[in-house]
């Protein structure tokens, strides 16, 4: 187990709350400064909450190159003229920085925390256990690619000295029993949960159950207050 | 000739506690070797350090003298047969027929050679009837046969079977036996046997590995 972090030890309806109303906010607000000072508010916010820049920086850096040069492009392909170009790009941007970040805050917590909270917040169990199981496997599809590429090199396929159309379909041949298998163990799966008994009652009990502290509460209500506060202050300037 | 682990370590996180801790052997050609131990102990994970899959930590694997990591997978696959435990994760093709073939096409085998290998396996492993058969649809023990028929055929120098006869029945089993046996002791491969299965390590291994927690007992 690695250590908890103010935010990982939060309760997880605060973080989905920020989420939602950051993103939503900013997605919604065409105005520089606000976007601007929306995302220096959820930068302090992982510092306080003790989130590790490191680890974010080295999961994200993929999508941060990406924000880069898009504003890059913006910049100079918007046809605009001189500041607009730049204006444009910069709010498309960071509006982007904050919706990704605001989804790094997620990363701070487990799984099945998020599941309670979805389910506690009054999502239909059957869609919120589907969406999480989703997320779960994931990486274990990405395991099987990898077992499969394997295979195949280990049965004399070379891909390193391939024809890019060759190598093509060679990664689409992946594909192939990675859908197969998944499928496969989708429906095997569904019938093994209904032989444990899952939808067998209408509502079923947990072993846990979510309680919002003062933090929590706190996080709740202060983050969407203070979006409003911010916008409605930029209205009057 | 032999198939060589000196001081093979690996973890599969950093930090974390060692699969596989300072494993030494040689595995020689014409010989069956055998490792067995409990769940966990490490097997699969040695399996897969052995054909270059996993990169040790320290230590090293020597095939007839020559370091591991100079060769890629594809290279040390026509050297080393490795059939992995789960049958269902190794099949990657439409049809039994191309699944044997897949390997004999690698090698660029002629057509004659491959069609040859083809139907001698799929006749020795009882597999003529599912020809044209998609490998996903098989029971897990035809499955289990497929793979092991599928890395044979490409007639390695070594191999290694991890659990092969876990879903097999036992007139299969004898079948896989005999087959082994004349590998190793008429084309001289060289067979690691990974197997919980004691009676059939026991009428077909030469020698036999115990293996705890990583380590050799
Ligand atoms: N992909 C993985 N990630 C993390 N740990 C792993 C992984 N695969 C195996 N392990 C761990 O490494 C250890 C050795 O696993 P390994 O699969 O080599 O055991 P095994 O001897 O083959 O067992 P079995 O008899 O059940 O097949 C086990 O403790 C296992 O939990
Ligand atoms: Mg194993």
């Amino acid at each position: 187990m690695t250590k908890k972090s103010r935010l990982g030890a939060l309760d997880p309806r605060p973080k989905l709350m920020l989420m939602a109303s950051a993103s939503t906010a900013c997605i919604l607000a065409n105005d520089l400064i606000y976007i601007a000072s929306v995302l220096c508010m959820l930068i302090a916010t992982l510092l306080i909450g003790g989130m590790d820049v490191r680890l974010v920086l080295r999961r994200a850096k993929a999508i941060f190159v990406l924000i880069a040069m898009l504003f890059v492009i913006q910049t100079f392909f918007s046809g605009l003229p001189y500041p607009g170009g730049l204006l444009l790009a910069a709010m498309l941007s960071l509006r982007l920085l904050v919706v990704v970040l605001a989804g790094l805050i997620l990363m701070e917590g487990e799984v099945r925390d998020y599941l309670l909270a979805l389910v506690q917040m009054k999502m239909p169990y059957t869609l919120a256990f589907m969406v999480v199981v989703g997320l779960h496997f994931l990486p274990i599809l990405r395991e099987e690619a990898v077992n499969i590429y394997c295979c195949m090199q280990l049965r004399g396929k070379d891909f390193k000295n391939m024809k890019l159309t060759e190598k093509v379909r060679a990664y689409t041949g992946i594909c192939l029993p990675i859908l197969v298998g998944a499928l496969r163990r989708a429906d095997e799966m569904s019938v093994a949960m209904e032989t444990r008994g899952f939808r067998s009652r209408p509502s079923r009990t947990y072993m846990r159950q979510l309680k919002m502290r003062g933090a929590d509460i706190a996080l709740t209500i202060l983050w969407p207050a203070i979006l409003v506060v911010l916008y409605e202050v930029e209205c009057v300037f | 000739m032999a198939l060589t682990a000196r001081a093979l370590s690996y973890a599969y996180h950093k930090g974390g506690a060692l699969a596989v801790d300072d494993f030494s052997a040689d595995f020689a050609q014409g010989k069956i070797t055998a490792v067995m131990g409990p769940n966990g102990c490490g097997k699969t994970t040695l399996s897969k350090l052995l054909v270059g899959i996993l990169k040790p930590l320290c230590g090293e694997v020597t095939l007839n003298g020559m370091a591991l990591p100079g060769l890629t997978l594809a290279e040390t696959g026509r050297r080393i047969g490795l059939v992995m435990q789960q049958p269902g994760r190794q099949l990657f093709t439409t049809s039994v027929t191309e699944e044997i073939a897949f390997g004999l096409n690698c090698l660029a085998l002629g057509q004659e050679e491959t069609d040859g290998r083809v139907a001698k396996y799929l006749a020795y492993f009882g597999l003529q009837k599912y020809a044209d058969r998609f490998p996903f649809e098989l029971s897990i023990g035809e499955q289990q046969r497929l793979v092991i028929a599928s890395v044979i055929a490409m007639q390695p120098a070594y191999l290694i079977l991890d659990e092969p006869t876990s879903a097999l029945d036992r007139g299969r089993k004898d079948d896989l036996r005999t087959l082994l046996r004349s590998l190793s002791a008429d084309e001289d491969v060289g067979v690691l046997l990974i197997s919980h299965d004691e009676r059939f390590v026991s009428c077909c291994a030469d020698s036999v590995i115990a293996m705890e927690k990583g380590r050799i007992l």
